[in-house]
């Protein structure tokens, strides 16, 4: 039996919210109401894995993360991380994981970026080959090579991107757990970010744990998906099994014309609405197309209507929705 | 045509007011950097044989004003224009049909009033408590030191906006006013009184507008000023005071024009 | 040594990062040692005035008033960063430090170099050298060393109460309180403290022990009556190893308080 890289198990972590309302001066002394941020989610990932972190936010993703990576403790529940107990050993647990944080910076802002990837390569101990081999890799597929004499203040957000996770890869870490990498960049940056992971796993067998809301670059990547919300597993599969069982979906989008009348509809799946547009998920194994136009037709007038193909992001919304009947 | 800088004055105000638990903090450390003083001085006094003295009462309450005005003026901003041109807001304040500097006023005179209720008023009562000071100078004394730390903070006050002008043309300036901070406090007699400096130190003082800050307000007020040394005072006062503005509206002029042509 | 060497790597980064503007440091620099040389002149001309202040000759406080520069002037480039700790846990740049694979403390003191630290140095050595013939301590060398020892100890008195406090932000949002009690009560050791009514004295020694970062440490150079208690040799002693018990307790409080974070989070 593959041993698995991640291994998780009734994870559980709260928080202790102060209650905002009395903001005396005393507020050491405030009341608190405890909030599980992580109530009882269990995974294993394999080796070489990647994995997507699906979830709306403050759904407890980045709490699960810093418990993988060993800030945070948990309240309960077993957690190992490459065999052994992150916040345990947070040192030789940081010694074989990588982190980027999309929305912060780990790199030294005003120096040139050599610099931040030399401090990378003392506080992390790689060799000197590791490192020349890693700058060379790293330069073929994201050209960091061209700006390390630039300081990283001066980068865009797409150059400086690449380097985080150059950066991040430099000591061959088994794990990357990457939070919204491509926030915030153009398709093309999106399009070499996402190459360049998909390189390094297959070349490195990298086991990467990918958060984001960018549904695209969880179909590009990942192998498997986890669905988090209130804590909580709500789904746990490999992409292509959700794909073939929500795959025969379709979406129907219909322009009712009195969007004020309540809509309710006896086949498919009410989604989402927006005002007047009506998006329905529909099987289209039990119903055809035209049967739900026409069945709809005997209640409401339909000014427009559309047939479109359904993407991952209206899977996880049909996840949700499911969820929540 | 007042109106917006009046607002400018409650708005910085009430700003000050919100958080309560600031209000606290500020006080207690304001509270100790001043008790540090004067415990320091009441010991000095005390054991100098000077405990009796008129002199050595003087110098005691000179402290507690001293301190206390600190606590003031320090409330002044000096990075408002600095801070506007790094932001590039500049531009837009400009823009508008009111005078920046007159609003940075205003916003001083808000931070100065705020400080004077929250800050300087309980703690000069239950300082003077403490170390048993009575109050006793007439009211025309008072009257006239309160219109003389008028004018000499107003002299302050443009100090510390031409120091922040400098950002037209070299944006670190604090530098500046640390220097300036050195050489005011040194000159001005809030460190000591300055019937405490050798006679040559005095003469350099007496030359330069910074006593008109601290010194000449608390020793009005304090009634050691001869009549003729008053005269003096007021002519000091005066010249530089009008010196401060002419180079004031002149620095302000010459960097609206640089910031104006070069697109902000 | 991996974890010395790291140290280093992270000054040398942190150093380099604020030379970007070539004459910044040094006109920062320049400014603070003028500011705390003017306020030393003031005091000087008032200690010139009143030559003996309680039984204290005027160069014996200078003297003090020196070690009050320097052992704050060390404390701020190393230990600055520890009052920080709140602004660190509420955007994220902990987290940054705790994933990383060597010791947060060392990170955290090798990372952040406070050259404004330097101003207080320089000015305390100017104002030494100046009144050097005042103070009434001979310079052989057992009290070169003697010297060296307790300016050391009395650094980290200031460092270990800076790390403490600053070390609260894991408990409580708003260590900000303390932080300016702190500022408060530093104002006091620049004299020697038995000038001081009872009430602040028990702080300075027990509460806010930093009489051990002046007072103490001219306790093994200076001749004043009320230092009689001991020998110069054992206030030396003394003074150690009231720091080094300081020191450890600031170590312990800091790995305390990130545990506790770890524990609960934001």
């Amino acid at each position: 039996m593959m041993s698995n890289m991640i291994e998780v198990e009734q994870l559980v972590k709260s928080y202790k919210i102060r209650n905002k309302s009395d903001e005396s001066r005393f507020s050491l002394l405030s009341k608190y109401t405890e909030k599980k941020a992580v109530d009882g989610i269990s995974f294993q990932v394999k080796k070489g894995e990647i994995l997507g972190f699906i979830g709306p936010n403050g759904a407890g993703k980045s709490t699960t993360v810093k418990m993988l990576s060993g800030i945070l403790v948990p309240a309960s529940g077993k957690i190992l991380v490459n065999g052994i107990v992150p916040y345990k050993n947070r040192k030789k647990n940081g010694q074989s994981i990588g982190v980027v944080f999309g929305q912060r910076s780990q790199l030294w802002w005003n120096l040139p970026v050599m610099d931040s990837f030399e401090i990378v390569k003392a506080i992390y101990k790689v060799s000197d080959k590791n490192f020349k081999d890693n700058l060379e890799r790293f330069h073929d597929i994201l050209n960091v090579g061209e700006y390390l004499d630039i300081p990283v203040r001066k980068l865009s957000l797409g150059q400086r991107m690449r380097v985080e996770i150059a950066a991040s890869l430099m000591h061959n870490p088994e794990i990357v757990f990457l939070d919204e990498p491509t926030i915030g960049l153009d398709m093309v940056a999106k399009e070499k970010i996402n190459e360049f992971i998909k390189l390094i796993n297959q070349e490195r067998k990298v086991t990467i744990i990918l958060t984001t809301h960018d549904m695209r670059d969880i179909e590009k990547l990942c192998d498997r998906i986890l669905v988090i919300d209130h804590g909580k597993t709500i789904y746990d599969g490999d992409i292509e099994t959700v794909k073939s069982k929500y795959g025969k979906n379709r979406m129907l989008i219909v322009d009712i014309e009195d969007e004020l009348k309540s809509f309710h509809i006896n086949y498919g799946n009410v989604i989402k609405e927006e005002g007047s547009k009506k998006y329905i998920m529909f099987n289209k194994e039990d119903f055809s197309a035209i049967d739900m136009v026409n069945e709809i037709e005997n209640e409401y007038a339909i000014k427009d209507f559309s047939l479109v193909e359904t993407d991952i992001e209206d899977i996880v919304k049909c996840i949700y929705s499911e969820q929540n009947k | 045509m007042i109106l917006p800088y009046l607002l400018e004055i409650k708005l910085s105000l009430r700003d000050r007011l919100v958080f309560k638990k600031d209000v606290m903090i500020r006080i207690i450390t304001s509270f100790l950097l001043s008790m540090t003083t004067m415990e320091l001085w009441s010991v000095i006094m005390r054991t100098s044989d000077n405990s009796g003295t008129t002199e050595g009462i003087n110098t005691i309450k000179y402290m507690l004003l001293a301190s206390s005005l600190t606590m003031m003026i320090d409330a002044t901003p000096g990075d408002e224009i600095t801070g506007r041109i790094v932001s590039g807001s500049i531009s837009r304040d400009l823009l508008y049909p009111v005078s920046l500097p007159l609003i940075i006023l205003g916003k001083s005179i808000g931070k100065v009033i705020a400080t004077f209720m929250l800050n300087v008023v309980p703690i000069f009562v239950v300082l003077s408590l403490m170390y048993n000071i009575s109050w006793t100078s007439s009211l025309s004394s008072l009257l006239l030191a309160i219109f003389f730390w008028l004018i000499g903070y107003l002299i302050y006050f443009m100090l510390n906006l031409q120091i922040d002008m400098i950002s037209f043309w070299w944006q670190e300036t604090f530098y500046f006013h640390y220097t300036k901070e050195a050489i005011y406090a040194f000159l001005s007699g809030a460190l000591i009184p300055l019937w405490y400096y050798p006679d040559w130190l005095k003469r350099v003082v007496n030359l330069l507008p910074f006593k008109n800050i601290m010194y000449v307000p608390i020793a009005t007020y304090l009634e050691t000023v001869s009549a003729e040394e008053m005269k003096w005072n007021c002519l000091n006062m005066g010249i530089w005071f009008f010196v401060f503005l002419f180079i004031t509206c002149l620095i302000w002029n010459i960097g609206v024009k640089k910031t104006v042509s070069n697109g902000g | 040594m991996y974890t010395v060497k790291c140290f280093f790597v992270l000054m040398r980064a942190d150093l380099k990062s604020r030379m970007i503007y070539k004459l910044s440091p040094f006109l920062y620099i320049f400014g603070l040692i003028l500011l705390y040389i003017s306020a030393f002149l003031g005091n000087y001309i008032m200690l010139t005035k009143f030559k003996n202040i309680d039984g204290w000759e005027y160069g014996q406080i200078i003297f003090i008033y020196v070690f009050c520069l320097v052992s704050y002037g060390v404390r701020s480039i190393f230990f600055n960063h520890f009052t920080n700790l709140g602004g660190m846990i509420l955007d994220g740049s902990l987290d940054n430090i705790l994933i990383k694979p060597m010791n947060s403390f060392v990170y955290l003191v090798g990372s952040h170099f406070e050259i404004g630290g330097f101003s207080h140095i320089i000015a305390g050595g100017i104002i030494f050298f100046k009144f050097n013939h005042l103070f009434g301590v001979t310079w052989n060398v057992k009290n070169i060393i003697f010297y060296i020892i307790a300016i050391i100890c009395a650094s980290l008195v200031q460092s270990s109460i800076t790390v403490i406090i600053g070390s609260c932000a894991f408990f409580v949002e708003q260590n900000e309180g303390l932080r300016r009690l702190y500022e408060g009560f530093r104002q006091f050791i620049y004299y020697p403290v038995t000038l001081y009514n009872k009430y602040i004295q028990v702080v300075l020694f027990c509460i806010l022990p930093l009489a051990f970062a002046t007072f103490i440490p001219a306790a093994v150079f200076l001749n004043h009556p009320v230092y009689n208690i001991m020998s110069k040799t054992s206030w030396l002693l003394f003074l150690v190893g009231i720091t080094g018990l300081l020191s450890v307790i600031a170590v312990g409080v800091f790995n305390f308080g990130l545990s506790h974070y770890k524990s609960s989070g934001t």
